[in-house]
């Protein structure tokens, strides 16, 4: 014997096959929308790819860009799959793993360099994550080259939090800052890698995400904001 | 010289990947359409097909942040307006009201969809 929904006792072979034909259904379901996010995950690297191949100008440049481009994405798909579906994934758990990828948090000399601040539950929708990563990536290679990761080094400041607007309702909102990054490198930096980071913040967050966002060259390095509806207002959306 | 294949078309893009409808309006451009988006939900859909006179086709992406495309493009079936589904889903996962219809699969290059408008307009126009 077991209890059907409305706390009723059913007999238990009829609820078997109930949830027999459910659980059928369900692993179709979830098939279905596999593949959907496997072919527009290949349609995305594919229009990027594209993108980037009209803006450098030697096969090794290209070659570079791709790889880090596939490692941060790749990477990404496996914070993803390693999660319970209907789990979301922390903010700084993807800052964290993103940035990984180009310094070591962990030694005493990065932590000087990179200063994280933020609550560890900010959960992102899943939806979200793969536009959000592409932007952060390229900010990253961005201060990886020319900014506060760079040899030029000061530091870089990344704050997260939710915000409460009274009109909007909650916002998760990044916020993003190079410090005391001396001479030129700021400046010098709006080359191609600024270009495609900066069109992802300024123009695809807003059109895919209904995100809110900036992105200064300020005197001391690069400060970019992010603002996107929190989680329980885009719920339904999914 | 050879017109652009869709020289003078008005055309909506709903896509709500910005890469990718960055990438269909430039094909259309490039291909003389105007293209009226993109959008990137299905509410900003429906207030085009509202609100814009003429539309001479329109591609469409299914799985939207606010849901799925269908009541747009029912929309668009009442108004005999020609569309197409750009998608990651295959034929058979669609509404069968919508089997019939033209599907470009992702992922797909700017040739195929004008390889795909075209012939919808000239329907369109007939």
């Amino acid at each position: 014997m077991t209890y059907s929904a409305e706390g009723q006792i059913a007999p238990l072979g009829t609820s078997i096959d109930v949830d027999d034909i459910l659980g059928l259904r369900a692993q179709q379901d979830a098939v279905t929308e596999l593949r959907h996010r496997t072919r527009n995950l290949m349609a995305v690297v594919q229009v990027a790819t594209a993108r980037k191949l009209r803006r450098v100008s030697t096969p090794e440049q290209l070659g570079c860009c791709i790889d880090d481009r596939l490692s941060a994405l790749a990477r990404v798909q496996r914070l993803l799959s390693r999660r319970e579906t209907g789990t979301r994934i922390p903010f700084d758990l993807l800052l964290r793993e993103l940035l990984s990828a180009h310094v070591e948090l962990a030694r005493p000399e990065e932590k000087g360099k990179i200063n994280l601040d933020g609550p560890e539950n900010v959960p992102l929708r899943s939806a979200t994550v793969q536009t959000f990563v592409l932007a952060l990536h390229e900010l990253a290679t961005n201060a990886d080259k020319y900014g506060a990761m760079s040899n030029r080094v000061d530091w870089l400041s990344i704050a997260w939090g939710v915000v409460q607007h009274e009109a909007q309702g909650p916002r998760s909102r990044v916020d993003g800052r190079e410090q005391d990054v001396s001479g030129v490198g700021a400046a010098g930096a709006p080359a191609e890698g600024g270009g495609y980071g900066r069109e992802l913040i300024e123009r695809a967050l807003p059109y895919q995400l209904g995100a809110r966002a900036t992105y200064d060259f300020e005197p001391d390095g690069i400060h970019c904001t992010i603002e996107v509806p929190a989680l329980a207002e885009l719920e339904t959306g999914e | 010289m050879v017109e652009p294949a869709l020289s003078g078309c008005r055309i909506l893009v709903v896509e709500d990947e910005y890469l990718i409808a960055d990438d269909i309006t430039r094909a259309l451009v490039d291909a003389g359409a105007e293209v009226l988006g993109p959008v990137a939900s299905a509410a900003d859909a429906a207030k085009i097909i509202a609100e814009d006179g003429r539309i001479d086709a329109a591609i469409l992406d299914i799985n939207l942040r606010d849901g799925a495309v269908f009541p747009a493009a029912d929309t668009l079936a009442e108004r005999n307006i020609p569309f197409a589904f750009a998608t990651g889903y295959e034929e058979w996962s669609l509404p069968e009201r919508f089997q019939a219809r033209p599907i470009l699969e992702k992922p797909f290059n700017a040739s195929n969809i004008t390889a795909l408008v075209a012939p919808l307009t000239i329907i369109r126009n007939d």
